[in-house]
């Protein structure tokens, strides 16, 4: 068993799937792995669990990545090391302007790069950028799903607690982050770097800006609900990616609309 | 699609359509300057809305050599552009010259022109073993080693092309068969060290020594010295813009050479402004939003091309 798996998540080194979902918190990850036909528990270790099924047809997994980029990146190389070419990571936010509502959805076009560990593996203005085809399978996704949707730049920030420094909130709302979350930016650097493609979805659970600390709940019926709605979004982007939106970067071949 | 979907915004005000909206950086605080008048032949016409910008004056002619009809102006500062059309859709090149500073006037200029949609039709190094001399390089994102970029917002910040400009010159590719290369690229303030040469004159700089093995590891396709400056102050700003570039040089082989990619990229980047015509044409009907494939099915056509992703 012990060399056949990877070493923090636990996941078999062969024979996964080559997509996958992710998403931060592991109960949520069950609840996804439900969805799917055929599910099974794959790994379980620490934050990292980890479930393989079939949606509609694709093969995919759904991995849990916990709080924070640091931690989520052990998640992504990970599964990267086991042949995940496409993620999609299905997760929370805050919003950072009027026009989201508790519960719409987020669509990362790329982040903000205060993720605490990409600033250690690639130079600073390095972009995280997710990838076209991602986006727009996401979009079409949203669209098919019918849930209010939004796209833009998010401000992947390592901090949840503020501390007693400023952080630049004003300027990066004036620069275009639409929303902030923990891990985003991560993953987009790291598909970069590896020729991967990846993408975000996230659900906005309020705005940061607009409440005192102890206002925020997460824990209402209307983000749970924007939070389904993300996790179907997530997979029929899958499934058109997987159906011809866009080859894998494993496979040259045209990348065609349909 | 829900109308109410898929803003793409800057500011705190929502403006219809992808990436055009008034951001605030555009107010005039009380010490905005204009900047200097370098167009003056195109404030007597204005710009169409799509402009496309090579760095060098002479691939203002190139592109305007494909185009159904086109009126060359000469501008200060060695500044070139030719407005015209191209099958009916009104169009416009401008050259940026070399280097962040001087895109920053090119594009600043345009936008006060009337122009809203950009995309630079670039030349560049090749980086990775998988790109070949004449090979084009879509690039989704730059690495913001451009020097002006960094006077607008910090380093975090990504340099990210516009969705829909980076769909459209990867379709064009594929509608006129032309090998291309979708991935990260970076952009250098220097050729010579900022790209990890010794200058001819003899100076090896320190710091230049890593930076071609760096990006390399890091699967940045392209070096090259305008692209981060162009994608960062145009989302700043509220305006759309993207990148194609050919490969006349590889810096693993050494070899240099055009291999006729200038003129394919010129191609791309003109039948890129037809593609994206029909798509923002798409979303006004539906009253849509932002495009999404679904959008595109009665546009699209199939090409032969073949898309690498870096």
């Amino acid at each position: 068993m012990g060399e056949d798996r990877l070493p923090i998540t636990r996941i078999p080194r062969r024979g996964m799937p080559e997509r996958a979902i992710v998403v931060g918190d592991p109960a949520r990850a069950g609840r996804v792995a439900e969805l799917l036909e055929g599910a099974e528990q794959v790994a379980s270790n620490r934050e990292y669990v980890t479930y393989r099924g079939r949606w509609e047809g694709t093969e995919l997994l759904v991995a849990s990545h916990g709080v924070g980029a640091p931690g989520a990146m052990c998640m992504f190389v990970e599964l990267a090391l086991a042949g995940v070419r496409t993620f999609v990571r299905a997760g929370t936010c805050g919003a950072l302007v009027d026009e989201i509502d508790d519960g719409h959805l987020v669509i990362a076009l790329g982040a903000i790069r205060d993720d605490g560990v990409t600033h250690l593996m690639v130079p600073a203005g390095y972009p995280a950028v997710a990838s076209p085809e991602v986006v727009a399978a996401l979009q079409r996704a949203a669209g098919e799903v019918g849930h209010p949707w939004h796209r833009g730049l998010v401000w992947t920030k390592s901090m949840f607690f503020p501390g007693v420094l400023d952080v630049p909130w004003d300027a990066y709302v004036r620069a275009g982050a639409i929303a902030v979350e923990m891990e985003l930016a991560a993953l987009l650097v790291l598909a970069s770097m590896r020729g991967l493609r990846a993408g975000g979805i996230l659900t906005s659970d309020g705005n940061p800006t607009q409440r005192r600390a102890e206002e925020y709940d997460p824990h209402r019926p209307v983000v749970a609900e924007g939070v389904r709605a993300s996790i179907r979004v997530a997979l029929r982007a899958l499934q058109l990616l997987a159906e011809g939106m866009g080859a894998p970067p494993s496979e040259p071949r045209p990348f065609v609309f349909r | 699609m829900r109308a109410s979907g898929g803003r793409e915004r800057a500011s705190g005000r929502a403006v219809r359509g992808p990436e055009r909206r008034a951001a605030p950086g555009r107010r005039p605080g009380p010490e905005a300057e204009r900047g200097p008048l370098l167009f003056g032949p195109l404030h007597e016409v204005g710009l169409p809305r799509y402009v496309l910008l090579p760095g060098d004056p002479d691939r203002v002619g190139v592109l305007a050599g494909l185009w159904d009809e086109a009126t060359d102006y000469s501008l200060a500062r060695g500044y070139r552009a030719a407005v015209g059309r191209y099958r009916g859709e009104p169009l416009a090149a401008l050259s940026t010259g070399m280097g962040g500073p001087s895109l920053e006037f090119a594009l600043t200029e345009a936008a006060q022109l009337g122009a809203d949609t950009f995309i630079r039709v670039g030349t560049t190094g090749a980086l990775q073993p998988e790109l070949r001399n004449g090979d084009l390089v879509v690039n989704e994102g730059c690495v913001r080693m451009d020097g002006t970029s960094q006077a607008y917002v910090r380093a975090e910040y990504p340099a990210v092309a516009s969705l829909e400009v980076t769909l459209a010159l990867m379709e064009a590719c594929l509608r006129l068969g032309i090998t291309h290369h979708v991935g990260v690229g970076a952009t250098t303030a220097s050729f010579f060290p900022g790209q990890g040469r010794a200058n001819p004159a003899g100076y090896e700089a320190p710091e230049g020594r890593g930076v071609v093995e760096e990006m390399r590891r890091a699967r940045v396709l392209n070096f090259e010295m305008e692209g981060a400056t162009l994608l960062t102050v145009a989302r700043l700003l509220g305006l759309r813009a993207g990148q194609v570039c050919s490969v006349i040089a590889h810096r693993l082989t050494g070899e240099w050479a055009d291999a006729g990619g200038v003129e394919r990229a010129c191609r791309v980047a003109t039948e890129a402004v037809a593609v994206l015509a029909s798509w923002d044409r798409a979303v006004a009907r539906r009253a849509a939003a932002a495009w999404a494939p679904s959008l595109g099915q009665e546009e699209t056509e199939t090409g032969e091309g073949e898309e690498r992703r870096g």
